[in-house]
């Protein structure tokens, strides 16, 4: 558990230092431009491969802290236990289809052989920073489901 | 079953599962996947869920969603929101109700700077409010005043909701922007306006504030250059054509970390904070996106959105009536659900109809956006007012019950620009 925890905390720092790198990357590309006339080649797609690396990482660290959007309007009525329980379910039906889509992206991941059109950067690193991504994102479901159902088992 | 059927199943299931607390983005994921599966077949299904992520992600026009997000928070720790507040209270301050209008009129050039409105809400709620209690003001008024303008950042640009909308239509986010500046202008006149008509009715509401000199005044207005300064290089480099509105955003928030290194308000913590806080919510945000993609994909294979709009167009009633129900549909979805997701949840279906009604595009976007500044601040769920409530640490009821004059100017706001859209349209369709 603790292992996950440290896990995604690291890969949310990750993506905290590509968000600088990428603010960076469209300034320069900008201001080349403007000034000189001369703009980075390549800097739309290097931006796209950086969002990559600026998303996935962090979706599981988001998940963790409770970030992403829910209704709670009704759930928050609920008894403590009533909405473990409820949570449990909805958090397994998650990990379902984000293991389903993990699954996927590993096997789309394995047969990438494209590259960028300018730089020629091959696409395939960056599909498997994807899918570790999204594999401590179904990791840090399983935690939270672990975590609602031994609250729901609580009296 | 017919493919719209199982549409219209699929979307019953998707309500059942918000309401059952699941995280927005991944129910919209789930629904998609099933239903997509269910019409097409299950390898097609795999398909786009093996797509679809990386797509999205790695998709150039959405970098401006981090950026936007980034540049908000940044500014929120450089305290310019405080200084423009200084500087609007020292103008009009003294007048009666002057503390609720200069909350107004610091909010709407946050506004000019801002994509997102919490950081002006947190911004009012630590300047703009200490000074209406100090000066007596109803607290209803102070905190009514403080999260209806604060909401002023999504309709005058750079603003998160416009590129949204234009992300998800493939409307010029940059013809989206400047569709916005005369209804901001419009709105925040309403705003005041409504203070003023407070003030009229009960004077106890809102007393005078302090008298200031004018050289006070006019030596409050050095702090508030670096406003100024950004808002410049933000929409004139967008109407002029240096940089498109996706790199204004980075722009934006470079000029931010600018301008906050030189006032000498930029730590390295405070630069982390931002940091840590936008990659969190670009990676909601975009949890949020690939769910909805996923589910686009399953709607048009549905055709239930086709089916809707042409039953709903030959509907024996005038456009008009129909329009007034979507604005009646996105209250209520306002009132009930987080707002933004709402509508990113139900673009696909509401926008093929708008089309055929014969509503021009960009002028919707500021509509959805106005309807989008309720369901920020309306009861139960406010998402803006829980921000608020949490800021000032006041009771939630409060703040919803300081909105309700507000929400009536924003009413006459939509009411105006359904009858005068030139008021939306006018400045873009003088982009070169």
């Amino acid at each position: 558990m603790k292992i996950i925890y440290s896990l995604s905390r690291l890969m949310g720092y990750l993506s905290t230092g590509v968000l600088s790198v990428l603010m960076i990357l469209i300034v320069a590309d900008v201001l080349a431009r403007f000034l000189f006339n001369a703009p980075i080649p390549g800097a739309p797609e290097l931006s796209e491969l950086l969002m990559v690396i600026l998303v996935f990482p962090a979706l599981a660290w988001c998940a963790l802290e409770g970030k992403h959007v829910r209704v709670e309007l009704f759930v928050s009525r609920f008894s403590r236990r009533a909405r473990a329980v409820l949570d449990s379910l909805t958090l397994l039906a998650a990990l379902g289809t984000y293991v389903v889509i993990c699954w996927r992206t590993v096997l789309e991941s394995l047969g990438v052989v494209t590259r960028t059109s300018l730089l020629r950067v091959p696409h395939a690193p960056f599909y498997w920073v994807m899918t570790a991504g999204l594999a401590v994102f179904c990791l840090s479901i399983a935690v939270l489901v672990v975590k609602n159902v031994g609250e729901a088992a609580k009296k | 079953m017919s493919p719209e059927v199982i549409g219209l199943v699929g979307l019953v299931v998707l309500v059942a599962l918000l309401f059952a607390g699941m995280w927005i983005g991944a129910a919209m994921a789930l629904v998609g996947f099933l239903g997509y599966a269910y019409i097409m077949g299950i390898q097609p299904a795999f398909g786009v869920v093996a797509q679809i992520p990386f797509k999205t992600v790695a998709y150039y026009p959405l970098t401006v969603v981090p950026m936007f997000v980034l540049m908000g928070c940044l500014l929120f720790y450089s305290g310019v929101g405080a200084d423009l507040y200084e500087s609007a209270y020292k103008w009009i301050g003294q007048l009666r109700g002057g503390l609720a209008m200069a909350t107004v009129v610091s909010c709407a050039f946050f506004a000019a700077i801002t994509g997102i409105s919490a950081p002006a809400i947190v911004t009012m709620a630590k300047s703009a409010l200490p000074q209406m209690r100090k000066y007596n003001y109803n607290d209803r008024l102070a905190l009514g005043s403080i999260v209806c303008s604060g909401t002023l950042a999504f309709l005058i640009p750079p603003s998160m909701s416009f590129i949204l909308y234009g992300i998800l239509t493939e409307q010029s986010i940059g013809a989206l922007f400047m569709a916005g500046v005369l209804p901001g202008i419009l709105l925040s006149a309403l705003f005041i306006i409504t203070i003023v008509v407070i003030t009229i009715f009960n004077p106890q509401a809102a007393p005078a504030g302090p008298k200031t000199s004018l050289r006070e005044k006019i030596g409050s207005l050095k702090d508030t250059w670096p406003v100024v300064a950004l808002f410049i290089l933000i929409l004139g480099g967008i109407y002029g054509g240096i940089f498109t509105p996706t790199e204004a955003g980075a722009i934006g928030a470079f000029g931010a970390v600018v301008f906050t290194a030189v006032k000498r308000r930029l730590t390295i913590k405070k630069l982390m904070d931002s940091l840590l806080e936008t990659a969190q919510t670009s990676a909601m945000i975009f949890l949020l996106i690939t769910g909805a993609y996923i589910l686009m994909k399953f709607l048009a294979v549905s055709k239930l959105p086709l089916l809707l709009s042409k039953v709903v167009s030959q509907l024996p009633v005038p456009p008009g009536v129909i329009l007034a129900a979507i604005i009646a549909l996105y209250i209520l979805l306002g009132m009930f659900l987080d707002i933004m997701s709402a509508t990113i949840l139900t673009i696909p279906v509401i926008y093929p109809l708008i089309l055929i009604l014969g509503y021009d595009p960009i002028w919707f976007g500021v509509l959805i956006t106005l309807l989008i500044q309720m369901g920020l601040v309306t009861p139960p769920v406010g998402l803006d007012a829980f921000i608020l409530a949490g800021a000032a640490k006041v009771p939630l009821a409060d703040v919803f019950r300081g909105v309700i004059p507000f929400l009536v100017a924003v009413l006459v706001c939509i009411v105006i620009i359904i009858f005068f859209p030139q008021i939306v349209l006018f400045i873009p369709k003088t982009m070169p």
